[in-house]
């Protein structure tokens, strides 16, 4: 296996680790939920 | 998306972690996009390090028409008031209200003690980006690229502005990377991965203040060409938005 690959795995447990973080708050799961998209930048 | 048997482990991780997302968020939710782009930013990377890699090759095909669909699909929500207006076309040029940014804007850029860099070159980018991070972009009114030179995680992007969420004080937005003029051609956010060697771009047009048409595409793929000395436009992936009355 490859550096890269092995990186990439390692770059997916932290991506799992932001989403149960984020599931873990009060808007969590309510967010991840949507399925319309956000802006990067709030919508006045 | 069935996963091959000869699948690449990374997209075999991804589809892993996709099906939890899926039973608990649903099909159709931003987590699932959310992993979609990440796997994204994934194989690109993977091309980048090994241009022979013909597994991430494929799945780059199968992603990008698959996360614009769900874009496409999912809508966005309508401004509860505009302050942007189209003041050029042939190429779109869209232009922040003064008064608004003078008022809402000004004095968190003073705070911020940053300003936004203008990206001319493939080393000079990958010295001002991370690899693999994101940005807030703006291509000005003239098609150059600047990026915010903070980075971020993808996921605090997607969802920072998610409905109940605290907002920062300092939080950057769009019209703070262009405050002399406040025109865009172009504005969302940006991936950049790779190396001097071999690099692509993986950008949006998610800015909420500008709210950039589809046909704006065409600039931040020029723009970022231009910029990361790349010769290809396949070489850099952009994701519209669509309209609030499309939704």
């Amino acid at each position: 296996m490859s550096e890269t690959t092995t990186n990439e795995l390692l770059r997916v447990d932290a991506i799992v680790q932001n989403l149960q973080d984020l599931d873990a708050t009060e808007y969590g799961t309510e967010a991840l939920s949507m399925t319309q998209a956000t802006f990067s930048d709030i919508a006045l | 998306m069935p996963v091959r048997s000869e699948t690449h482990p990374v997209v075999a991780r991804f589809a892993q972690v996709r099906d939890a997302a899926t039973a608990r968020y649903g099909p159709d939710s931003q987590a699932v996009s959310f992993l979609l782009y990440e796997e994204l930013i994934s194989m690109r990377t993977v091309l980048a390090a090994d241009s022979s890699a013909t597994a991430a090759h494929d799945r780059i095909g199968e992603l990008v028409p698959a996360i614009q669909r769900r874009f496409d699909a999912g809508g966005v929500v309508a401004p509860q008031r505009v302050f942007h207006r189209t003041v050029a076309t042939h190429p779109t040029v869209i232009e922040f209200d003064r008064d608004c940014f003078e008022q809402r804007y000004r004095r968190p850029l003073g705070a911020t003690g940053l300003h936004a860099v203008r990206i001319h070159g493939r080393r000079q980018g990958l010295t001002v980006l991370s690899a693999g991070a994101s940005y807030l972009y703006a291509v000005d009114e003239d098609g150059a690229l600047w990026v915010w030179p903070r980075p971020h995680r993808l996921a605090d992007l997607m969802f920072g502005w998610a409905p109940g969420r605290p907002v920062e004080e300092t939080r950057v937005v769009h019209p703070m990377l262009v405050p002399d003029r406040l025109r865009v051609r172009a504005a969302g956010e940006l991936v950049v991965v790779g190396s001097p060697g071999s690099a692509y771009v993986i950008a949006n047009l998610k800015s909420g203040h500008f709210r950039p048409p589809r046909e704006c595409a065409d600039e931040i793929r020029r723009a970022a060409m231009r910029a990361m000395d790349l010769d290809d436009p396949c070489d850099v992936d952009v994701f519209t938005m669509p309209s609030p009355a499309a939704a």
